[in-house]
């Protein structure tokens, strides 16, 4: 499985060799890991933008939820980031998304004005307002994607071994867990619960996970190309499946 | 083809340049003016609706029976009208100056006929609407405009001169200006 684990176990053999010698930590990894998301979210987003094409980048953003409007007024989901290109359906029919001047234009004139079966609607900061009004409205958009995470413990041999989302793991002699929210040291015998455990994954999936990976070397001057990129990853998940 | 159906064909053939609803006012303005042609050619019933229990109502103050159009009708769109159960009684419009004409004379029509004529939204009947048709309410078959129609409603198409009613409204609208419609989401 290509997860953070995987991508930090190769950026640090790689770095490792860098002449620099320096060892990239847990918290670099995490703060790569989101900007580095983020980079690539507005990206793929950009591309959305264009073709009006969901892709597999994209893919576990896609979202939709039943919006309740009073006098045609409702509150965006809080985990809204973009719409998408007729995302908005009231009472069965697709809503034209309109900009405000148009949103005007319509409302006051006879020739344009919206009915039941063509409805208009607008987002007026978190809020999306639709005319004619209805009871509800479904709102397909992309959500906010979530931050990912590099949780650890520290084995008998001091190396970091990363946390599997979901996962608990339970410490055994010689093996150290800090709480990333307080800082608790816990040591042998303490359960690392699912729900402590913080980890978070890249919500890419695997192929373009190495995406990650080849921007994040970048980011630390380790010039690669791409395909060898591609080669470490997948050498990495063969080796994992004949452990 | 459903009225949406409709819509939907004629924005793609136009590649989208209208907004919905000015397609449907635009096909409305088109359907008359091919109904107006259809009412002339005799050659409308098959595009008429039925309407069935129309009240009937007595002006206490005329003495005079009338009902309310339950639709909105296209000029001459009241193609018929008939008694709900008996078909005893014919009923033929004539124009509302024979009406008033047919009034004055000496000499009435006893016959079993009613005669009414149309004004704007209302039908009166002459004298000859018995109370029992009345309490009855009567049946009509009307030529009404476009919009009329649910928007799920099948639509029969009428040809005139060899024009079909879409390619005729595609005719109107091709030298319309494009009317701004901008998905703010759709950036191309």
């Amino acid at each position: 499985m290509f997860n953070n684990g995987t991508i930090y176990d190769i950026i640090n053999t790689l770095t490792r060799k860098d002449s620099s010698g320096d060892v990239f930590s847990p918290e670099e990894m995490t703060n790569m890991l989101v900007l580095t998301q983020h980079e690539k979210d507005n990206a793929d987003f950009k591309q959305f933008e264009e073709h009006q094409i969901i892709t597999d980048a994209l893919r576990s953003l896609d979202s939709s939820s039943t919006i309740t409007l009073t006098a045609g007024v409702g509150s965006l989901p809080i985990d809204y980031w973009h719409i998408k290109s007729g995302g908005v359906i009231v009472n069965s029919y697709s809503a034209d998304l309109v900009t405000d001047k148009e949103w005007r234009e319509r409302f006051y004139s006879h020739a344009l004005l919206p009915k039941t079966w063509c409805p208009m609607a607008r987002i007026v900061g978190t809020n999306i307002q639709v005319y004619p009004t209805h009871t509800s409205c479904l709102f397909e958009y992309l959500k906010k994607p979530t931050d990912p995470f590099f949780d650890y413990y520290y084995n008998a041999d001091d190396n970091i071994v990363y946390l599997v989302p979901g996962t608990s793991h339970v410490l055994t002699a010689g093996e150290t867990y800090i709480d990333k929210d307080d800082g608790t040291v816990r040591s042998s015998g303490y359960i690392i619960t699912s729900g402590e455990n913080k980890s978070v994954e890249l919500h890419f999936y695997e192929n373009d996970r190495v995406d990650v990976l080849y921007r994040i070397l970048q980011k630390l001057g380790v010039t690669l190309q791409h395909e060898i990129a591609v080669q470490y990853g997948i050498q990495g998940e063969t080796k994992e499946q004949t452990k | 083809m459903t009225r949406q159906a409709i819509i939907e064909t004629i924005d793609f053939r136009l590649q989208r340049r209208f907004p919905k609803p000015f397609i449907e006012s635009s096909m409305d303005f088109i359907w008359e003016q091919l109904c107006d042609i259809l009412i002339k050619q005799n050659d409308v019933f098959y595009y008429t609706q039925k309407y069935e229990d129309v009240t009937v109502t007595l002006d206490a103050v005329t003495d005079r029976y009338y009902s309310d159009l339950p639709a909105t009708v296209v000029r001459d769109g009241v193609v018929r009208v008939y008694g709900k159960t008996s078909r005893d009684l014919d009923f033929i419009q004539i124009p509302e100056r024979d009406f008033r004409l047919m009034g004055l004379q000496e000499v009435y029509d006893i016959s079993q006929k009613v005669y009414f004529y149309v004004n704007y939204n209302r039908v009166f009947f002459d004298d000859n609407m018995t109370s029992i048709v009345a309490n009855e309410g009567v049946s009509m078959d009307l030529l009404t405009t476009l919009s009329d129609f649910l928007i799920s409603a099948d639509i029969p198409l009428p040809k005139v001169n060899n024009v079909s009613f879409i390619d005729a409204v595609i005719d109107y609208l091709q030298g319309t200006p494009t009317i701004e419609l901008k998905d703010v989401n759709t950036k191309k």
